[in-house]
């Protein structure tokens, strides 16, 4: 029998069962045999494929350091001399799904080898990496592990096989996949051409050109003085008052609210909670100006370095809430903004 | 988020460690926070330290609501 296909498979510090969100920071490490989901992958590829190492990285060191970390993938690809590479899935996990996009991008770029990832539409690694790896469309859900696990793996061996790979339509992936090699000896103009001609037969094309699918919004200006402003804030990281009196979700949140701190000089851990599912919430609880920076704005505002603190502050828990939903977030708080009279505003993310 | 506040004609400065994600919906003004877990925070220092290192954050995120992207950028970024 032929040689098996060396497989390198990279997953997160939850898929691994090194635990959740109080894990999320551990760095890499590689297990040279499937785990987790690999388990899976390693059935549906079936014998002609061994998977020779599980890259495992936390969420949170790959976010925060994903040039760095992706290289380091990189590294322990070719030192297994891996043939195929596999990502996730990461469906909606947002961490993981930018590690999943990043990582696989660059397999697919600087190594030129077979990669593909799958996630959900709005993930945000699916808009950053879509025009430059094979990410395949996945549910939001990771109960759905089995169905999108058999569509990588029958992709990936496609890819692995060298079989012709149609459009993202016709293919379930998002965006338009790697980016192209462009042939630079031969002119725009013939290029053009012959990409009509290939339409024109119904033959495939793929474009040069990708276009940014992001609204462009006016960069907003600050019309006065920074000791004349009034600042607000705005968090997506959850923060509530003690006893969170109006049931804040953790994740998919419905709704956002404002609440009052009052002529308090600085946030006090005793008057704050946090409802957000999606990182661990342990130093914000321990002072939540780490999330929400009041002590820092009101020192600011003693000193007459800006004119005044918005006493009350915009708070939802972005885990898992879906792109319209953040949009009509952003269109209320907007609007509270302006009612106040708010000058400028900080948003903090987790 | 970030972009409705923006069209409403308010300057704002996304403050985030997921700074591509933020690039990739298109925010103008973006500043690399401490860590995901305490964007505006500093568990290493003694709290006092913190204190001042929070400031100095907030004080640049204010600096960058007074600037522009450079010329043919879409955001500003300070990461």
């Amino acid at each position: 029998m032929a040689e098996k296909i060396r497989v390198i498979h990279y997953i997160n510090q939850f898929y691994a069962g090194m635990g959740g969100e109080d894990t999320a920071s551990v760095g890499i490490s590689v297990k040279e045999e499937p785990v987790g989901p690999g388990l899976l992958l390693k059935g549906l590829l079936g014998d002609n494929y061994e998977i020779v190492a599980t890259i495992i990285c936390g969420d949170n060191h790959i976010a925060e350091n994903t040039e760095e970390v992706c290289g380091e993938f990189l590294e322990i690809v070719k030192k297994y001399n891996g043939q195929l590479f596999v990502a996730g899935p990461g469906f909606n996990a947002g961490r993981y799904g930018l590690g999943c996009g990043a990582a696989t991008a660059a397999v697919t770029e600087k190594l030129k080898l077979p990669a593909v990832t799958g996630l959900y539409s709005e993930n945000p690694g699916t808009d950053l990496y879509k025009d430059r790896a094979y990410i395949l469309q996945t549910e939001n859900n990771a109960a759905k592990m089995r169905k999108a696990m058999k569509e990588i793996a029958a992709f990936a061996k496609r890819l692995a096989e060298g079989e012709f790979i149609g459009d993202g339509k016709k293919e379930g992936f998002h965006g338009s996949g790697p980016a192209i090699d462009i042939d630079y000896t031969m002119p725009a103009s013939v290029r053009g051409v012959n990409m009509l001609l290939d339409k024109f037969y119904h033959r495939n094309f793929r474009t040069e050109v990708m276009m940014p699918n992001h609204e462009d919004i006016p960069l907003p200006v600050l019309d006065k003085p920074l000791s004349k402003i009034r600042l607000a804030f705005v968090t997506d990281g959850g923060l509530v008052p003690k006893g969170n009196p109006d049931n804040m979700v953790p994740t998919n949140s419905k709704y956002f609210k404002n609440y009052s701190f009052g002529e308090a000089e600085r946030l006090d851990a005793a008057d704050y909670e946090v409802s957000h599912q999606g990182y661990n919430n342990a130093f914000v609880l321990q002072d939540p100006n780490r999330l929400v920076p009041v002590d820092a704005a009101v020192a600011l505002k003693k000193e007459g370095r800006i004119g005044d603190v918005l006493t009350s502050y915009y708070t939802t828990a972005g885990v898992m809430t879906p792109m319209d939903v953040g949009k009509k977030f952003g269109e209320g708080i907007a609007k509270g903004l302006l009612d106040n009279q708010v000058d400028a505003a900080i948003l903090t993310s987790t | 988020m970030v972009k409705e506040i923006e069209r409403a004609g308010i300057p704002v400065i996304h403050v985030t460690n997921l700074t591509k994600i933020s690039e990739g919906i298109g925010s103008h003004r973006i500043l690399r926070g401490n860590s995901v877990l305490h964007v505006f925070g500093n568990p290493s220092l003694p709290a006092e330290q913190e204190v001042k290192f929070r400031k100095g954050l907030v004080e640049e995120a204010l600096k960058m609501l007074t600037e522009a992207p450079e010329e043919g950028q879409h955001a500003l970024i300070h990461e």
